[in-house]
């Protein structure tokens, strides 16, 4: 195996929680993007339906997925920085 | 529809483009060693990155793309501003750190970085060119139908001026001038679009029930184009279409509104929207635009450009997951998007662009929906063609502001294209030029040669701009972003988080992964119908959009072939 591959073995603690982080937001993200485009799929009708100000599901999901990816993008930042993120 | 220039127009794009590109040189003004021209001396601030991520990403498909096919078809557009912006979140929690820490010009450089391999060097060059080239051509399409209502020129000449400039900028500073001109781009993009649109809730929804009635376009077989059977003129033209016949209440305007109330007040109204039929005869072609009558709700609702969803063909289903699939997956594997993570200096740097870039380009994707509505119920759209969408909106509130939303669009153009240009000129300098082919390359050498390539790919852009000048332009990046997710994203993902992976493997993913999405594409119905003039029906392949067949395609290739060459590896 060659330098790389073992240098990203070997880890630090806190880069392994970085790490676990962002693969704990990806499949938050993922799983709210792929239950969105299931339900435009196979039953888009249910996203005509008005919950909030007069405003349907269809726009609230695609605007709250939007924004979900903003929050998950400032939680990791603020969360997941170490100090061996400064080396180049 | 024939567009005649505005002095005013003209005079405001013209300056508005020349300080962009002036203070883009101004600013870039070093940067003529090989690590200047091509990774702008890892040295560009993070924020500005990110800005810069946002200029170069939102393309033309973004905001003319996008607009118009709301402005068109209702949500569905929406759905495209989704996926684009959710695949960033692949670039942020997988690719970012990791593509920082292994590479130095170009992608190659990190896919290459544990096996030092000509093949892997010369297909993921290959790759590199074939993406920014499908992405080069919406772009261009988009700069063409800009410049027809702005300077009153044709099509082509839109495409040859962007083409030239946008040479101009890679050749003269390389990536200091692109990341520049990328991020004043993308900071007037946001800043601006946001602006119309708070004009646009000011300006609220009113009703228009004139002009309802069929338009006939005609092109007789000596090339005369006739409206209503009466050549075309200035004064006798198509008139521009997209209107509200009612509104909740029986107001006929609402006056000011919020962001909510704007949706809310949509859903309950009635919306002329318009659809056309082409019939073709001894007298020539004959597309005949008529209007339709919709409740709002139904257009604030999927399914209007997507027509299989709910109770559709599998066929069409299975288009429509492959097609968010591939957006998902292919923004971490576009090219000009991954070189983007050399210019700065550390991972935290990478880490902080990329959220820099997402809240900007997520900002900007929630302003489409609100600017395609807008374009859809203002009487203000060109029947012929959705990519205008945008100025033409801006144009309904008045000439200075379609001026400075034109020159935004064509300064987004250029910031797109200049950075696709950048790609490929570093695939072929660093990549095919230097590792592939042995030559050695001094830094001012490779400087030159990323510069010969530049031009190439200009000229390249320039042809396919003008050949594919009847797309959607978001529609022509969704082609992109499968090739780019097929052809690149297995073997990026795998390289890092799978030790088995081989060079062989790497080499046989990437080429499967490119071939069959490329193959799919060209045998698609989209591309019997729209490029070749032929019948739908006689397409080989059952849906037109192949990421979903060709992604998984790509990581089993990989898989397989690494597996079975593990023996080479250890030895």
């Amino acid at each position: 195996m060659d330098e790389t591959s073992a240098e990203s073995r070997q880890k630090p603690p806190a880069r392994q929680k970085v790490h676990r982080l962002g693969m704990v937001l990806f499949i938050a993200y993922v799983a709210m993007y792929v239950g969105f485009m299931g339900l435009v799929l196979v039953w888009p009708s249910a996203l005509s339906w008005r919950p909030v100000a007069g405003v349907n599901l269809a726009i609230l999901c695609g605007l709250g997925l939007i924004v979900a990816a903003i929050v998950l993008a400032v939680v990791f930042m603020v969360a997941g920085t170490t100090e061996d993120d400064h080396a180049a | 529809m024939l567009h005649e220039a505005s002095v005013t127009a003209v005079i405001i794009f013209a300056a508005f483009v020349a300080s962009v590109v002036g203070f883009s040189f101004w600013l870039g003004r070093r940067g003529q060693s090989a690590t200047g021209y091509y990774a702008a001396h890892g040295q560009v601030p993070w924020f500005v990155n990110g800005i810069a991520f946002a200029g170069d990403y939102l393309s033309a498909a973004s905001f003319l793309g996008i607009c118009g096919l709301i402005a068109f078809n209702g949500y569905d557009g929406f759905l495209y501003s989704i996926g684009f912006l959710a695949g960033w979140i692949v670039a942020l929690f997988v690719i970012a750190e990791p593509i920082k820490s292994l590479g130095k010009f170009t992608f190659a450089d990190a896919l290459d970085a544990r096996f030092n391999s000509k093949g892997i060097k010369l297909v993921v060059a290959i790759s590199t060119l074939v993406v920014s080239i499908f992405y080069l051509i919406p772009q261009m399409v988009g700069a063409g139908d800009l410049i027809t209502p702005l300077l009153g020129l044709p099509h082509a000449w839109g495409v040859i001026l962007v083409g030239a400039t946008v040479t101009w900028i890679v050749v003269t500073a390389g990536m200091v001038s692109t990341t520049w001109v990328q991020f004043i781009k993308g900071s007037l993009l946001v800043v601006v679009c946001g602006v119309l649109v708070v004009m646009i809730l000011d300006r609220g929804l009113t009703v228009n029930t004139e002009n309802l009635t069929e338009q006939v376009r005609t092109v007789t077989p000596d090339g005369q184009v006739l409206i209503d059977g009466t050549p075309q003129t200035a004064d006798h033209d198509l008139r521009p279409v997209g209107s509200l016949t009612e509104l909740p209440g029986g107001k006929t305007e609402t006056g000011p509104l919020g962001p909510l109330s704007y949706l809310a007040t949509l859903e309950d109204a009635k919306v002329v929207i318009w659809s056309k039929r082409v019939e073709t005869d001894e007298g020539g072609t004959h597309t005949t635009f008529y209007p339709v009558e919709r409740r709002g709700g139904d257009l604030l609702v999927p399914g209007g450009y997507f027509k299989d969803l709910g109770n559709g063909t599998l066929a069409g289903k299975l288009n429509f997951a492959s097609l968010m699939l591939a957006l998902f997956c292919g923004t971490a594997s576009l090219p000009h998007i991954l070189i983007r993570y050399y210019t700065v200096k550390d991972k935290a740097s990478a880490r902080k662009s990329t959220v820099v870039g997402i809240a900007a380009i997520g900002g900007f994707y929630v302003l489409t929906l609100y600017l395609g509505l807008a374009a859809m119920t203002s009487n203000c759209l060109d029947p012929t063609t959705s990519n205008m969408a945008a100025p033409l909106l801006a144009k309904s509130f008045n000439e200075t502001l379609f001026a400075v939303i034109s020159a935004i669009a064509f300064t987004t153009v250029l910031g797109t294209v200049s950075g696709l240009i950048m790609a490929g000129s570093g695939a072929v300098a660093h990549d095919l030029l230097e590792s592939v082919c042995g030559w050695q390359l001094t830094d001012h050498e490779k400087v030159r040669c990323g510069k010969i390539a530049a031009v190439g790919l200009g000229v390249v852009a320039m042809a396919l701009g003008i050949l594919f000048r009847n797309f959607n332009v978001s529609f022509l990046v969704g082609w992109a972003f499968n090739i780019a997710a097929s052809a690149n994203l297995p073997a990026l993902v795998m390289v890092l988080f799978w030790p088995k992976t081989t060079k062989q493997g790497v080499i046989a993913a990437v080429s499967v992964g490119m071939a069959a999405s490329l193959g799919w594409i060209l045998l698609s119905a989209d591309t019997f119908e729209k490029v070749y003039g032929l019948s739908p029906e006689a397409s080989l392949v059952p849906f037109s959009q192949p990421g979903l067949v060709t992604i998984p395609l790509g990581f089993i290739t990989l898989v397989a072939v690494s597996l079975l060459t593990q023996q080479r590896r250890a030895a």
